[in-house]
């Protein structure tokens, strides 16, 4: 095979051609990469040395101006003015402690009202005494110890420690900018050098043979092209002069270039990505150079890669503009800088974090200032959310328990030190777990807003109120003149907050209780303050609901005596010192006693209690369950000798609470007993009151497994509960109760005989049994059986006994054949 | 109405103190036809009797030293109300030393230093001063190059924290404040200090009429002012002004303060 001058050509320019375009290639990347380097380690060092020599640099340099601030007033000993300037410096310097000494080292003040440290003497090394300043750093603070003087004129010595945690985290936010800036830098570089080198690699082989013939000029061409692009001048073109190899490679060189100005768009979105801008100023310029991004950064949707200095400085908000124009100032060299300033945008106000190195020092001159700015508005509202939400409530926006303490702390204190006086109030909505098991919680939380509403309208601004849980709501009333100003404030938050709420068709009645306490006439003790309160709200809901109670100390012994009587309960139960009496039930026409209910009798220390002083209190403590299961077992027990000897098939009533349904498998429990007694489930019967009906999502699945078993449902107290006969509906309920309040007053009382008549007549059109209680008089009975009331209990037929006497009862009365009361 | 500058040469405080309170004023006056301008605020005595001289001033709330200095020459004003400022009807100067320095009495204070607060101030100025040479000792400034031996020499601290520390560290042998401020001083330094001495009560503020405005319009605003605390707004109004509680009528009894007051202070006031 022939060798052909041109493909000889071809082979030495390509190789030729190859290592001058890799050279050039790396030459560029070298320096790009060189350069980035630099600016990244120039950017995080000097920002790692501003930040950790920045407060160390404000305090040596502000000396000077702490000397001349303190110096007079502590000649003149001008505590107050000393506490002052204090206070002044603190603003713009984040003091951690600023205590200031007499000549002989004993604290003058420490900038508060207190001055706890007054007088104490701070220990002077030789050096202070020397009257030299000394600056120590930690990593979490600096230490600055000064004299205070003027011409050797000491008048005492400044210490002063300044915190570091804000450079912290600023140094950890910058770190990872830079790396993320700098990953993406990376990678853009490495796809441009390896689609170059590919190209340069396939170009060079194909134009060797056109540049065997023609070579100088195109090459020289090509170098310039070359340097230039090296030089970052990518909009560089290299002429084109013919459509062959050397055309082409042109063109090649032309897209290499365009190639990198591609990375340097990547740059320029790393740092839009990163809301980040990067400008550059020399001393004497009336412009910044800066990069694509800054402009868009600051909000003036230009994108320019140079602005004018006054034009920059427009664009920052007025108050913070005096700042940052005192960096560019031609006739010194300006230190490291970090600061964050406004900027008012079309779209809002944005903050903006500007950081600076130390001026560039070349050959003694100072050369030029390089630094970022970035958008920071993204964490200023993540951070602003976040002390919201420590601190409020995100369903009404009132402050939480979080907050409402720390106010009530201020607020107490205040009042001790101007001798005022202040009322907590405690707001607890009546029934509000009703409402929300009635309507859904969608409609509670409706009741919240508009409970927390009406109490931030009934109070004056200066007043804090604040949903601690629930439906628990507080007021701190401060400035209280007297007990008649607390009285006019519960009134009208009574008259505010009750009344009928409509929401989506539905009438939901809204009523609260409120309980009061005053500081300091009833404690100067916080967490008491707040107990009392909530003693008094408890008192209020009891007395009447709706209601407001002032604390008072005999609340206290109440709660005393409550105490008491749970702990003689705790021990009984422990002790089993509870005792059962049955009362019997009467059919009214022929006068035979159908059932008995079973009473629970406490005899305290031997003494009867009304069972209405104790039940509530086992039920409040959770002590019914245990006892419940003791009477379950007993009067089961009880029957089931009755019927052993013969007395036949009676019914069994028991009591139960709405406790007792939130135990697991409580309607299995009950099945085991019957089955342990041999009772039949029809001839038992649970006795509860409306308010356990109305709680459909606590009995409604226990109800289902009973009604399955064949028991008994009948409720108890019928007509003074809630008016909803909704579980009427729900329930298969076999028996009302018709209270004793209804037929006390029968034959005197018209309205008592118009309810008790309309409860049997309503009880007869849905098929269910009627139990009229606390017949007492011949009159009742005989009315109750006209107006079609089957079955009856009282002290007419017989009291309460125990097991043993209602044997003897019923014997009795099967001795008479008839009955006595009818006769 | 006409007040006083709370701060020497910051009006504004006074603007933001006691606008609301000109605005309630005005607000009420205005329904009964009565347009009031808006109130008027002097940072000394003479510019204060400048305005009463010239009508434009008809009303004035001052403290009772300032109120006595106003009236000194002219009698322009008849002091009505008493102003519950801060919350108090009445306060008094306490007289405070070391526990452990030898001046136990008033007397004792011949020939020592005491601080007082400022110059104008009723209960840090004017009160210990009259007290002083009503027992008969000679007043002189610190800063009087020549003076009597015996006489008690006085400097001003500047504020009441300043009285205290300067007594607690020697630099004076005593001072007087009012007892409100005794009650505020930094534990720190109170439990070595003791009162010595305390004046009789003195009203905490008064409130004046000029000699000249007519009876009618006294009468209405009389009414609205002796009913500002019963009123949601009015509180408001007199809890910005420095925290009054109420302003009162005066009594036969404050009368007779008065006028003894005024005899006591009337030789002192202009001195400064």
């Amino acid at each position: 095979m022939k060798k052909r001058i041109s493909t000889r050509y071809t082979r030495y320019i390509a190789m030729l051609l190859l290592a001058v375009v890799t050279c050039v290639l790396s030459v560029v990347v070298l320096i790009i990469s060189n350069n980035t380097e630099n600016f990244k380690e120039q950017i995080r060092s000097s920002f790692h040395s501003n930040q950790i020599v920045s407060n160390h640099q404000m305090l040596i340099r502000n000396m000077g101006y702490f000397n001349e601030r303190l110096f007079d007033p502590l000649f003149n000993r001008d505590i107050s003015l000393l506490n002052e300037e204090i206070r002044q410096i603190g603003k713009w310097l984040p003091i951690e402690r600023f205590v200031i000494t007499d000549p002989e080292g004993s604290v003058v003040t420490d900038g508060s009202i207190e001055n706890p440290q007054y007088g104490r003497i701070i220990f002077l090394t030789d050096r202070r005494k020397l009257n030299q300043p000394t600056v120590e750093n930690h990593d979490d603070r600096i230490e600055l110890a000064m004299p205070v003087a003027v011409n050797n004129n000491l008048q005492g010595y400044a210490f002063i420690t300044v915190s570091n945690d804000a450079q912290k985290s600023s140094m950890a936010a910058l770190n990872a900018n830079t790396r993320q800036i700098w990953r993406v830098l990376v990678q853009s570089i490495g796809l441009v050098f390896f689609s170059a080198l590919v190209i340069t690699i396939f170009l060079a082989w194909y134009s060797g043979y056109w540049l065997s013939r023609i070579i100088s000029k195109p090459l020289s061409e090509m170098n310039e092209a070359a340097k230039a692009f090296a030089a970052g001048k990518l909009d560089y073109q290299l002429q084109v002069r013919s459509g062959d190899e050397l055309g082409e490679l042109a063109q090649s060189l032309n897209s290499m270039a365009a190639d990198l100005y591609k990375t340097h768009l990547l740059l320029s979105k790393a740092q839009s990505i990163a809301n980040l801008g990067s400008w550059e100023w020399r001393p004497g310029q009336d412009f910044i150079d800066c990069s694509e991004n800054l402009l868009n950064v600051m909000g003036s949707g230009e994108s320019r890669s140079r602005i004018g200095l006054k034009d920059f400085l427009r664009l920052i908000d007025g108050n913070d503009r005096e700042k940052v124009a005192a960096v560019f100032q031609a006739d010194r060299v300006p230190e490291a800088f970090s600061h964050e300033f406004r900027v008012l945008t079309p779209q809002g106000e944005r903050f903006i974090q500007m950081r600076m190195d130390d001026g560039d020092i070349r050959d003694g001159q100072f050369d030029f200032l390089y630094g970022t700015i970035q958008d920071v508005t993204e964490r200023r509202q993540v951070e602003n959310r976040l002390s919201y939400l420590a601190n409020f409530d995100a369903l009404t926006g009132l402050p939480n328990r979080n907050l409402f303490q720390d106010r009530l702390q201020h607020a107490t204190l205040k009042a001790k030190r101007e001798k005022s006086q202040l009322a907590l109030f405690f707001v607890d909505l009546n029934r509000f777990k009703s409402i929300n098991d009635l309507f859904g919680h969608i409609v509670g939380d409706k009741v919240l807003q508009h409970v927390s509403n009406c109490l931030s309208e009934a109070t004056r601004t200066s007043d804090t109120v604040a949903r601690l849980s629930g439906d628990e709501f507080t007021l701190i009333i401060e400035n209280v003149e007297n007990e008649g100003f607390i009285v006019s404030v519960a009134e009208k938050l009574l008259e505010k907050l009750s009344g009928t709420l409509i929401y989506e068709g539905n009438e939901i009645e809204v009523t609260c209780s409120i309980g009061i306490s005053r500081y300091p006439v009833d404690t100067m003790n916080m967490k008491e303050l707040i107990r009392f309160a909530d003693m008094a709200m408890y008192q209020a809901k009891e007395t009447a609901g709706g209601a407001y109670c002032l604390f008072n100390r005999e609340m206290s012994v109440q709660a005393g005596k409550f105490q008491a009587l749970e702990n003689d309960l705790r021990k009984s139960v422990k002790n089993r010192e509870f005792a059962l009496h049955y009362q019997p039930q009467i059919d009214l026409v022929n006068g035979k006693p159908i059932g008995v209910e079973a009473l629970l009798k406490w005899p305290r220390q031997g003494i009867p209690t009304p069972s209405d002083q104790f039940i509530p209190i086992l039920e409040d403590s959770g002590l019914i369950v245990e006892v419940g299961e003791w009477v379950l077992e007993e009067a089961c027990r009880q029957m089931a000798e009755w019927r052993r000897s013969g007395l036949g098939d009676l019914r069994l009533s028991i009591n139960l609470s709405g406790r007792q349904f939130q135990i697991n498998d409580f309607a299995l429990t009950i099945k085991k007993v019957l089955e342990k007694n041999q009772l039949p489930p029809h001839l038992f019967e649970i006795e509860v009151t409306e308010s356990v009906l109305i709680d459909l999502t606590l009995c409604e699945q226990v109800m289902e497994k009973l009604k399955s078993l064949g028991v008994r449902i009948s409720v108890d107290d019928f007509g003074t509960g809630y008016s909803s006969l909704r579980y009427l509906k729900y329930f298969a309920v076999d028996t009302l109760k018709i209270d004793k309040i209804f037929i006390a007053e029968i034959n005197r009382k018209r309205d008592d005989e118009d309810i008790a008549s309309a409860i049997v007549s309503l009880a007869g059109r849905l098929g269910i049994d009627v139990i009229a209680e606390g017949i007492e008089t011949l009159e009742q009975s005989q009315w109750l059986m006209a107006q079609g009331c089957r079955f009856g209990q009282g002290y007419l037929f017989g009291r309460p006994m125990p097991a043993g006497e209602l044997d003897d009862w019923m014997k009795s009365r099967d001795a008479m054949g008839e009955p006595p009361v009818l006769s | 109405m006409g007040v006083f500058c709370d701060r020497l040469g910051k009006p504004g405080v006074s603007v933001r103190l006691y606008q609301k309170f000109q605005d309630y004023l005005a607000t009420n006056l205005s329904r009964e036809g009565i347009e009031l301008d808006n109130f008027y605020i002097a940072c000394t005595e003479a510019d204060m009797t400048a305005a009463l001289r010239d009508n434009k001033v008809n009303m004035l709330m001052a403290s009772l030293a300032t109120t006595v200095a106003v009236n000194k020459d002219d009698e322009l004003i008849e002091p009505a109300f008493v102003v519950w400022r801060k919350g108090i009807r009445h306060y008094r100067t306490v007289f405070f030393t070391r526990k452990d320095s030898p001046v136990q009495t008033i007397k004792n204070l011949q020939g020592k230093k005491i601080a007082f607060e400022k110059p104008l101030s009723t209960s840090g100025y004017y009160l210990p001063l009259s007290t002083l040479l009503n027992h008969n000792l000679a007043c002189v400034e610190s800063d009087v190059g020549e003076a009597e031996k015996d006489a008690v020499r006085f400097m001003f601290a500047g504020t009441e924290l300043n009285q205290a520390y300067w007594v607690h560290s020697g630099k004076v042998d005593a001072g007087a404040f009012n007892d409100s401020d005794w009650d505020v001083t930094p534990k720190q330094i109170r439990k070595d200090l003791r009162i010595i001495y305390q004046t009789d009560p003195v009203m905490r503020w008064l409130f004046s009429f000029h000699k000249n405005m007519p009876v009618g319009l006294r009468r209405k605003v009389t009414a609205i002012l002796t009913g500002m605390h019963e009123d949601p707004n009015g509180k408001l109004a007199l809890r910005d002004a420095k925290n009054i509680a109420r302003i009162e009528k005066f009594s036969k009894q404050d009368e007779m303060d008065f006028q003894r007051w005024k005899d006591l202070l009337t030789p002192l006031v202009g001195l400064q």
